[in-house]
C-alpha cells in the first residue's frame, strides 16, 4: 500500500532533523512490501523560510495529489496535536476515500478520545506503532478485517472499539535504517538545514525504548510500558557509520528514555564505537544516581560528549512527590565527575508541581546555576505539563492555560486566536497544552519564571547562584516584584536557538535582572556583591561576543578589555563552585582583564586597582604585554 | 657588550618579569573555556 507518513510542523527552530518515529516506521513498512513516503511539514515550512501557520495545509494537499497514497498516517507530539488535527480534516476534504490513521505520543495515548473527537480520523494506534500499522496496511491491502490487528482503535457499527495491545517488538528485529529508505526520505534536505559555521552536525538516531522508572510527570515511560529495550550495539554503530560517511553527520543524539540504566550495554556500545574509530560524538540520557564512574573514561574515548539528566527539583520533598527520588546532592557530584572526564551534560528541571512553593523553585534554580558552574553545558527549566499517559494525568487537577508558556513550545511563535479558542474548548483532548495550577505563582508569573531563568542561568549563572544562595529561597518572590516593576518578557524577545546571538537574549533579560537584584531581600553588602558579580558576567558576555559593554570598560585594546570589579571575583567564583558562603570580605576591588589569545582562547588576569593608570597608557609595558598575549 | 644591546637586554628582562607577573595573576573562570571548547569537541580527529 502507498502510505504517506506525516509529520506536522513541530518547532520554530532553524535546523531540522528527520522525524525518528516515522523514519523507523518507513523502514519497517518497506521491509514488509509497502510503499511509504515521509512528508515532514516541519522541514517543508522551515526550508521555505516561511514558518507561518497557514502554509502547511496547502503543502500537504499538494503532496496528497502528487503521491496519491492509499493511507495517510499522522504522528504528533503534544505540542503539535492541533496541527495534526487540521491535517486529518484537510485529508478527508481533499480525498474522502483516503484512509486516515493517527499515532505517536499524543494520539497513541488518546486513541479512543481521538476517534470520538475527529470524525475524519479512521484509525488510531495506541502505543508502539510498527506492528499495528503494518498489520492494518496488510488487512486493508487484502480487503480483510482489521479486528485482529493489535493496538488499534476503530469504529464498528457506530461504536469505538479497541483491540488488545501488541506485544512490544524485539528491537533487534527492526530492519536496517537510513540506508534502506530510498525515496521515502531525502536525508540530504535535512543536512542542508544545518547552519553555516554550526559547531556540530547533529542528528537523532534511536538507540532503544523504555525507562523502568515511574516519575509522575513522565509520559514516555508508561507509553513504552516501562520496559527497557535496546537495539544491538553493532546496529547503532552501523547507523552512525552510514550517516557520517554518506551525509557528514558528526554528532548523534542516541534517543532512548534512559540508555545508561544498563552499564553492561553502555560498555558494549562503547567497545563497538572504539572499534569503529569514527570521528564522531554522541550523547545519551542518564540519571545522576546511575553510577558510571568506572565507565566514564571509556565513554569519553568512545565519543560521548554529553549526557542528559532530568534533575527536576532541588527539593527532597518534591523528589518524593514526583516519585523520582534523586538525591539533589548526587547531581552536583555527578556533574563535577563528568566534567573531570571531559564530558558535559544538559540538566533539566520541571517546575510548577501543584503544591510546589516559590522557595522550592528558587532552590531548584539555584541548583541549576551551580550545575552550570560545575560543567553543565545547558540547564533547562520546563513547566510541568499534563501529558497523558503520565501518572499525574490520571487524577483530575485544576489546570491553567497561558499563552506565553504555550508559545515556548508551539510550532509557531505566533499562535492564531482560533487555535487558542480550539485548545480552550477541549482541555481534556488538548491537555498537553495546559499546565496544572501551582501555589508557586500565577500562570503568567510561572511563564515568566520559565522564560527568564532558562536564559538567565545560561548567561549569568554566577549571578543566579549568588542571588539564590544569599536570598535563602526568596529569589522567585523577588523576581515577581521585579516583574511588577519592569513588566513581563515577551516570547518574541527570546531565542531558544543555539545558533542565534546570545546577546539578544541578554538585552531582553537585563532590565528584569537589574530589578530582581534591586528587589532581592539582601543587606547592602550582599547586594553590592551580587551587583558586582552581575557586572562581571555582563562584561564577560560582551567580551566573548566581541561587543562593547553597556557600561564602558575601564580600559581596553584590540584583543583585551579591563573591568574594574568591586569584589574579589576570582575568590567569589571559587566559593560559588565549592558551595561556600559569600561574605562581605569579598568586597575588595580588583581589575579583571580578559585577553583574546592568538589561538582563539581567552586568558584571564586579575590586577590590583593601582595598576589601572598603567592600563590606560597605550605605551605602557603592561598594555604591550596584553596586546601580545598568545 | 655594546650599550644598545645591553639596553635591549634589560628591556627584555623587564618584559619577561612583567609577563611573569601577568601570568602569575591569572585567574580561572571555567565558563570562559567552557563556552569556547564546547564548540570544538570532536574526538578521533
Amino acid at each position: 500500500m502507498r502510505v504517506l507518513l506525516l509529520q506536522p510542523p513541530l518547532l520554530p527552530a532553524a535546523e531540522v532533523t528527520p522525524p525518528l518515529g516515522l523514519t523507523t516506521l518507513a523502514s519497517w513498512l518497506m521491509a514488509r512490501g509497502h510503499e511509504p513516503r515521509i512528508l515532514d511539514l516541519d522541514l517543508e515550512v522551515r526550508e521555505r523560510d516561511s514558518a507561518s501557520e497557514d502554509r502547511y495545509v496547502p503543502l500537504f494537499e499538494r503532496a496528497l495529489d502528487d503521491f496519491a497514497p492509499d493511507v495517510c498516517a499522522v504522528t504528533s507530539m503534544y505540542s503539535n496535536s492541533l496541527q495534526a488535527e487540521h491535517l486529518m480534516r484537510a485529508a478527508k476534504r481533499r480525498r474522502p476515500d483516503l484512509v486516515t490513521v493517527a499515532g505517536g505520543a499524543h494520539f497513541g495515548a488518546l486513541g479512543t478520545a481521538s476517534l470520538r473527537r475527529l470524525p475524519e480520523l479512521d484509525f488510531a494506534i495506541q502505543g508502539e506503532g510498527e506492528p499495528a500499522l503494518s498489520g492494518l496496511l496488510d488487512a486493508l491491502a487484502a480487503g480483510s478485517s482489521w479486528d485482529s490487528v493489535p493496538s488499534l482503535c476503530y469504529r464498528e457499527n457506530g461504536e469505538i472499539r479497541t483491540s488488545p495491545a501488541a506485544a512490544q517488538i524485539d528491537l533487534a528485529t527492526l530492519p536496517p535504517m537510513w540506508s534502506t529508505l530510498g525515496e521515502a526520505l531525502d536525508i540530504e534536505r535535512y543536512a542542508r538545514t544545518i547552519q553555516p559555521g554550526s559547531p556540530r552536525r547533529v542528528i537523532y538516531i534511536e538507540a532503544g525504548r523504555g525507562c523502568p522508572f515511574a516519575c509522575t510527570f513522565c509520559a514516555t515511560a508508561p507509553f513504552w510500558r516501562r520496559q527497557f529495550r535496546v537495539k544491538p550495539a553493532e546496529k547503532i554503530v552501523d547507523e552512525i557509520r552510514f550517516l557520517h560517511e554518506e551525509h557528514g553527520y558528526d554528532s548523534f543524539m542516541l534517543v532512548h528514555d534512559l540508555l545508561t540504566v544498563s552499564p553492561k550495554f553502555m560498555a558494549q556500545f562503547c567497545d563497538a564505537m572504539l572499534e569503529a574509530k569514527l570521528p564522531v560524538e554522541w550523547m545519551a540520557n542518564s540519571r545522576t544516581d546511575i553510577r558510571l564512574k568506572g565507565l566514564l573514561p571509556k565513554m569519553k574515548a568512545a565519543g560521548c560528549w554529553k549526557l542528559f539528566f532530568g534533575i527536576e527539583s532541588a527539593s527532597e520533598r518534591i523528589q518524593k512527590v514526583v516519585d523520582k527520588h534523586l538525591d539533589p546532592k548526587s547531581a552536583e557530584t555527578t556533574v563535577a565527575e563528568l566534567a573531570q572526564h571531559g564530558i558535559s551534560c544538559t540538566c533539566s528541571f520541571v517546575l510548577g508541581q501543584p503544591d510546589e512553593r516559590a522557595d522550592e523553585i528558587s532552590e531548584s534554580i539555584t541548583l541549576g546555576a551551580r550545575l552550570k558552574m560545575l560543567g553543565a553545558d545547558l540547564v533547562q527549566f520546563h513547566r510541568l505539563r499534563m501529558w497523558p499517559p503520565a501518572p499525574i494525568t490520571k487524577s483530575p487537577l485544576p489546570v491553567d492555560f497561558d499563552l506565553d508558556s504555550l508559545r515556548i513550545e508551539y510550532p509557531f511563535v505566533q499562535v492564531p486566536e482560533d487555535h487558542v479558542q480550539a485548545i480552550l474548548a477541549d482541555n481534556d483532548f488538548f491537555s498537553g497544552y495546559f499546565v496544572p495550577e501551582t501555589i508557586a505563582g500565577s500562570p503568567a508569573q510561572m511563564a515568566q519564571v520559565e522564560m527568564f531563568f532558562h536564559h538567565a542561568v545560561s548567561l549569568a549563572p554566577y549571578t543566579v547562584a549568588a542571588l539564590g544562595r544569599l536570598t535563602h529561597g526568596g529569589m522567585v518572590s523577588a523576581f515577581y516584584e521585579a516583574l511588577a516593576e519592569v513588566g513581563p518578557l515577551h516570547r518574541e524577545q527570546l531565542s531558544w536557538d543555539a545558533t542565534d546571538d546570545p546577546l539578544a537574549n541578554w538585552r531582553a533579560l537585563r532590565p528584569l535582572f537589574r530589578s530582581l537584584i534591586a528587589h532581592a531581600d539582601l543587606s547592602e553588602e550582599a547586594k553590592a556583591l551580587v551587583q558586582g558579580i552581575f557586572g562581571y558576567e555582563e562584561w564577560r558576555m560582551h567580551f566573548l561576543c566581541g561587543m562593547p559593554t553597556p557600561e564602558p570598560a575601564a580600559a581596553g585594546g584590540n584583543n583585551w578589555s579591563a573591568f574594574l570589579c568591586p569584589l574579589d571575583m576570582p575568590q567569589a567564583i571559587e566559593r560559588l563552585r565549592a558551595g561556600e558562603e559569600l561574605t562581605d570580605d569579598l568586597l575588595e576591588s580588583r581589575i579583571l582583564i580578559l585577553a583574546r589569545e592568538a589561538s582563539g582562547g581567552i586568558a584571564s588576569y586579575e590586577l590590583d586597582t593601582d595598576q589601572l593608570p598603567e592600563l590606560t597608557r597605550p605605551d605602557s609595558e603592561l598594555v604591550r604585554e596584553l596586546s601580545a598575549v598568545n | 657588550m655594546n650599550e644598545s644591546l645591553a639596553v635591549e637586554n634589560n628591556v627584555e628582562k623587564s618584559q619577561n618579569l612583567r609577563l611573569k607577573t601577568l601570568r602569575s595573576r591569572k585567574f580561572q573562570d571555567p565558563l570562559l573555556s567552557a563556552q569556547i571548547t564546547n564548540s570544538t569537541t570532536v574526538i578521533f580527529a
